[in-house]
């Protein structure tokens, strides 16, 4: 089965790490399943603090599954950058998290899947090095992250045919450095920042021009 | 908020983490406004220390602390500076976990002595860096809260203490621990909307919804969302309480939405509406 993920929905999560680089950050994913590919199509940010706290989770489930059904999408997944350096693995927290959107995705629709994407530090570097002079084979295969699918028995499996848009030409590697040397990092709108300042648009936020 | 705006001392007030600001602006002032600085080039000097770490920019770091301990040679504040120090070359990538460690014990010994020495000196900060240290030794740890509640034994009533040993019990997903640190802080600062937001945060984790509508009840009286600034509570109470209570909670959000100018454009709002009725 193939992940196939739009430049938008890379650059999101990419950015709010960036934001938040002291902290754990996560978000949603949401896109459309089909019989032989998840496609995701748009990254929303939702915490900096406190992870593993429900209250805000659930309430910006609530708001994203209104937003869902305006926008004909479903929720195909869920992102996670955890905040130590050297921890890349699935922390406790993402796990239950992600084990719950695919629970509530299920009970819906059987046939639904969701996408567990953990943003790995060490990849992440490896990327900024070959981006600041390194060899163009390598970037296109250095994401900085791993997108994890659910396996039959349960497990989270790491997804072997991982499509990032703009890879291939390095176009959207290119957009982050870009995007990172303006500092628009600090632009990105996650749940948190929305609720203390409801004018800044987060559900259908642009990547910041 | 615009970037250019934020000056140097801003940062400080608002104890913002942006490195990627203060460090230039910082070191800029020092060079050529020295004179005009007077006294609070000392805190500027800290506060570019500080940026340097994050930056991993380890000379910059190292010329400013050694400034610093000119200045202040029996201060413990600047002393832990030394330890920050080993502790952020502890975390720079390339290291193995021997030289990491390494790093990270000699961090530990400065930051022991000087919690040793805290008779006579207040210095509050490295009780709190100590944490980051222990996250290098071992991510999960259980012993992480060691220090702190040792440094508390001490200093039963010094509330940020609490309030760090809480954070750090919520990273290791003790949320019964977290409670009771939170549950201190509270009785040391009852006026504090947040900590009433945050400890009804933990107890709804908990799944006590009954207990932590109460907080949230508490935090929204102490700061109201009519005045823009507590929609998260209202959020909170909404997601806890019966039909009759959301009511009110509902309209503290709405109200909430409307008074902000730009907020009634978006689709967040319609989202709300659509989610509450």
């Amino acid at each position: 089965m193939a992940v196939n993920v739009e430049v938008d929905a890379y650059l999101f999560p990419m950015l709010h790490a960036l934001k938040y680089s002291q902290y754990a950050v996560n978000g949603v994913l949401l896109g459309t399943s089909k019989q032989e590919s998840v496609e995701i199509v748009q990254a929303i940010p939702l915490m900096h603090r406190d992870l593993c706290l429900s209250p805000m989770l659930d309430a910006a489930f609530a708001l994203i599954d209104e937003h869902c059904k305006a926008k004909s999408l479903q929720i195909v997944g869920y992102y996670h950058a955890n905040a130590q350096h050297n921890s890349n693995g699935i922390s406790p927290t993402a796990r239950r998290i992600a084990d719950k959107i695919n629970e509530t995705m299920k009970e819906r629709d059987a046939k639904a899947r969701t996408c567990l994407m953990m943003i790995d530090n060490n990849e992440f570097e490896k990327l900024a090095a070959y981006l600041v002079g390194g060899t163009s084979a390598e970037m296109k295969k250095t994401f900085g992250l791993t997108i994890y699918t659910k396996a039959d028995n349960g497990d989270w499996k790491s997804a072997s045919d991982v499509n990032i848009k703009g890879f291939g030409d390095e176009s959207t590697p290119a957009r982050l450095l870009e995007l990172v040397r303006a500092g628009k990092q600090n632009s990105v709108v996650d749940f948190e920042n929305h609720v203390d300042h409801h004018e800044k648009r987060w559900l259908d936020a642009q990547i910041p021009a | 908020m615009a970037d250019a705006d934020l000056t140097v001392e801003e940062a400080r007030l608002k104890r913002m983490r942006r490195p990627d600001l203060v460090l230039p602006q910082g070191l800029a002032m020092l060079e050529k406004q020295r004179a005009s600085l007077g006294n609070s080039q000392w805190e500027i000097r800290e506060q570019v220390f500080m940026a340097a770490l994050d930056l991993h920019k380890f000379e910059i770091a190292r010329k400013q602390f050694e400034l610093l301990e000119q200045r202040f040679p029996t201060s413990l504040r600047v002393r832990a500076l030394e330890g920050m120090i080993f502790e952020a070359q502890a975390h720079h990538s390339g290291l193995t976990s021997e030289q990491s460690s390494k790093l990270a014990g000699r961090a530990m010994e400065i930051y022991t002595e000087i919690v040793l020495a805290l008779c006579h000196e207040l210095n509050v900060v490295c009780a709190y860096t100590s944490q980051s240290l222990m996250k290098i030794l071992s991510t999960y740890s259980r012993g992480s809260g060691r220090q702190l509640n040792a440094y508390l034994e001490m200093y039963p009533t010094d509330a940020e203490a609490w309030k760090e040993l809480a954070d750090v019990y919520l990273e290791m997903q003790q949320l019964e621990n977290a409670r009771k640190a939170l549950e201190e802080v509270l009785i040391l600062a009852p006026m504090s909307y947040l900590s009433h937001l945050k400890l009804a945060e933990v107890l709804y984790t908990l799944e006590e919804h009954h207990l932590a509508r109460s907080y949230y009840a508490q935090s929204l009286e102490l700061k109201s969302s009519l005045s823009m600034d507590n929609s998260r509570a209202a959020l909170g109470m909404i997601l806890c309480t019966t039909v009759k209570l959301m009511e009110i909670a509902r309209d503290h959000l709405v109200a909430s939405y409307e008074c902000c100018p730009g907020a009634s454009k978006g689709p967040e709002l319609r989202a709300v509406q659509a989610w509450l009725t």
